[in-house]
């Protein structure tokens, strides 16, 4: 069990150094393998459920990966599998450059962040911090000098005299990072750790975790089904659907290039406004027609005909008196610094994310105009993305 | 076989004052008339049927006085078997049983037996009315002495037996029980459903059905009249108990505690002591005290499986039933007193479990 740590049971990071072996290396032995690797890796659970149906992925030393996905897409169990919680059925997982698909999980110097945070209720802030290097029997002052560190680091210093008990909200979750923090575990591994908080702890708990990551450069793969902290906190998002995943990519790709109808209809709030219809190749023109309605594009594009779904974000939608698109205003949806404003036109429903304007009310007829160059183009029958 | 003229009213009876307790001559030469008869095997003849008469016939021949219990039932015998008894001087004709020769002292035998029926309700009745009394430890003091002559073992070193079997049937029982309901709680076993039911299957039957192939069973491994012997019994009856109750309390145990513990380094079985334990207390302490209860009080296979070697308390106040100065009272309050004890700081001892929350509101339901 304590061949896996390093001498002295912790491995030290130097502080100073902002970001070890961060993004741009290929991993510690240089080679192609990456410092985490799963490969085919599935897990169908006794009673029949294939949770995670062979999935591959490659994650970076230091990269932050956020594993995104509506509930019951195998995200959490995925993660579990990575800390050797769950044994996966198929594949491997390699951390290191090593195979630790078999290992248990006290072999595998995981740091892992549960949603509801699992303090052990009977010890104070202090022995629950130290319970990680316990375990491995670092010595007396090493483990005062971690502990110092790391309560530091998090502004725990007041708390470790408490009990899990006596802490509110985010202190729950900060011990619970501690926790995990502490002996400097190879990669951290964090369950929807700010599920259980409020929005407004939650934000500020999403900065935290972030500077922390990006001031320890320790690899961290994070569960969430909540998109707006998955775009906030990764360096690449990887969006899962019934145990497999859909697109992997940095955030901007996810949101601007989603690989998929479920990946476009997911990750955004709203989602993309789809509207079915077929592709048309006339005298050297190209255009999409939907409904009565028909885009011109320039024939550049190198889509085939035949019939697609487009995308397109609520951005691109804008209101335009001289716009082709007719639509009902179904509800104006008042966000703060815009609204959205949700529209049932001859081509289905539209939402268009435009400028605050009060005097829309719920039934008033508007003209809608789509930016042309915005439009993504997904395959009808399999919801592909054709470029 | 002489009477004996040195009648001392007996200690038991002194919480009645200035009573005397003397009976007639003619009673007692009655009495030890009877005693010559049953030591010359003449039984029938004076009416003594068993052990018991002949024990009263003799402690009223030394000079023992029987209790008011005692002095009533004759008393009532005696007036309805009044015209018999007169008209029937021989003994062959009507001896039942020993209270006849207590009649047999005829005019002055009753109202002998009247006068101190009388004299004893008065003071009752007095005793009833009255609040205060004067408080005595003496009671206490007579339970360190053996009831009976033959027994070397007082209340307390029955109370010792309780106490040992007890706490240690208690204490294997919510072990086992927890380390089972564990297993259950957290593993998927074949058939576990099944073995569950099984366990409970265990309770169906009254305990005291089994009583024979268990005495036949404990016999073969001499475990009669052992300690050891009523710890497996008891063990045996609670473990379906502690195991389902353990299992709701470790059910409600969130895995992620467990988890947590397997990540940071633990194996099952340190996670397990570390972690389940401390949380399973409150579930553990509750458990013990059901245990305990149903240990400390149980008294039917206690009195079977036993003769003195491992007697327990609820035994012991069997004994005192049947006495020569009937059911001392005094000696039973005390005793149940003591009896009591136990459980008491028992309960207080692990009152603090018992309050404690059983999530310490720590994870968000």
């Amino acid at each position: 069990m304590v061949g896996r740590w390093v001498e002295g049971g912790v491995r030290r990071y130097d502080l100073l150094d902002p970001l070890p072996g961060c993004l741009l290396t290929s991993g510690p032995k240089g080679g192609t393998v990456s410092f985490l690797e799963l490969r085919n890796l599935a897990k169908t659970f006794p009673d029949g459920t294939r949770a995670v149906r062979g999935i591959d992925l490659s994650v970076e030393q230091g990269e932050f990966i956020v594993l995104l996905g509506p509930s019951g897409c195998g995200k959490t169990t995925t993660l579990r599998m990575i800390a050797g919680l769950e044994t996966p059925t198929e594949g491997t997982i390699q951390l290191d450059g090593e195979n630790v698909s078999r290992l248990r999980p006290s072999e595998r110097d995981v740091g892992f962040v549960f949603q509801l945070y699992a303090l052990y209720p009977h010890l104070s802030v202090r022995e629950n911090i130290l319970f990680p290097l316990k375990s491995v029997g670092t010595e007396k002052e090493e483990q005062e000098t971690l502990l110092e560190e790391v309560s530091s680091r998090l502004g725990l210093e007041s708390l470790l005299g408490k009990y899990p008990y006596q802490l509110g909200g985010g202190d729950h979750q900060r011990v619970a990072l501690a926790r995990a923090m502490v002996r400097h575990p190879r990669v951290f591994l964090m369950d929807e750790p700010l599920g259980a908080l409020d929005s407004h702890l939650r934000l500020e708990m999403r900065e935290f975790i972030r500077g922390q990551q990006l001031a320890l450069g320790v690899t961290t793969v994070y569960v969430t089904h909540d998109q707006e902290e998955a775009m906030s906190l990764a360096d690449r998002i990887v969006v899962m659907d019934e145990g497999e995943i859909r697109q992997v990519g940095t955030p901007s790709e996810i949101y601007d290039n989603p690989s998929d109808l479920f990946v476009a209809n997911f990750v955004g709030s709203p989602g993309m406004n789809l509207l079915k219809g077929e592709m048309i190749r006339e005298n050297g023109t190209m255009s999409f027609r939907s409904g009565s309605e028909e885009f011109v594009f320039p024939p550049s594009q190198s889509i085939p005909a035949g019939g697609f779904v487009l995308g397109v974000r609520p951005e691109y939608v804008s209101l335009d008196r001289e716009g082709p698109i007719v639509g009902k205003v179904l509800m104006n949806e008042y966000m703060g610094s815009n609204c959205f404003l949700h529209t049932d036109t001859a081509l289905g429903r539209i939402t268009a994310r435009c400028e605050v304007d009060s005097s829309l009310r719920t039934g008033d007829d508007v003209h809608l105009r789509l930016d042309t160059e915005h439009f993504c183009f997904f395959d009808s029958a399999t919801g592909t993305r054709v470029e | 076989m002489a009477a004996n003229p040195n009648f001392v009213p007996a200690v038991g009876s002194s919480r009645y004052r200035n009573i005397d307790f003397t009976p007639p001559v003619d009673v007692i030469a009655n009495a030890m008339d009877a005693l010559d008869a049953w030591e010359n095997d003449d039984l029938f003849d004076r009416g003594l049927q068993s052990e018991t008469d002949v024990a009263r016939c003799r402690a009223f021949a030394e000079g023992r006085i029987l209790s008011q219990e005692d002095l009533r039932v004759s008393l009532a015998w005696f007036r309805n078997n009044e015209s018999t008894i007169r008209n029937n001087p021989s003994w062959e004709t009507d001896g039942r049983n020993w209270q006849n020769w207590m009649g047999r002292g005829g005019e002055a035998g009753l109202e002998w037996l009247i006068r101190v029926d009388r004299e004893m309700t008065a003071q009752d009745n007095e005793w009833k009315q009255s609040v205060f009394f004067p408080p005595t430890i003496s009671s206490y003091a007579k339970l360190a002495t053996p009831v009976v002559e033959t027994d070397e073992n007082s209340y307390y070193d029955y109370l010792l037996n309780s106490l040992l079997i007890g706490l240690f049937s208690t204490l294997v029982a919510v072990l086992l029980g927890t380390s089972t309901a564990y297993g259950f709680s957290r593993f998927k076993i074949p058939g576990g459903k099944d073995w569950l039911f099984f366990i409970l299957s265990t309770r169906f039957l009254p305990p005291l059905a089994v009583v024979v192939p268990i005495l036949l069973m404990y016999r073969q491994f001499d475990l009669p009249d052992t300690h050891l012997g009523l710890i497996i019994l008891y063990t045996a009856f609670n473990l379906s108990l502690a195991v389902w109750l353990m299992k709701g309390f470790i059910d409600d145990i969130p895995r992620s505690y467990e988890e947590a513990a397997l990540v940071d380094g633990y194996s099952r079985i340190a996670a397990f002591r570390k972690i389940i334990l401390p949380q399973a207390m409150t579930g553990m302490a509750v458990t013990a005290v059901f245990c305990l209860i149903s240990a400390w009080n149980e008294y039917g296979f206690a009195m079977i499986l036993n003769g003195h070697g491992a007697k327990t308390v609820p035994v012991f106040f069997l004994g005192l039933q049947g006495g020569v100065e009937g059911i001392p009272w005094n000696t039973v309050s005390a005793g149940s007193l003591m009896f009591v004890v136990p459980m008491v700081v028992f309960t207080i001892i692990v009152r603090r479990h018992l309050l404690r929350g059983v999530t310490f509101g720590t994870v968000k339901q």
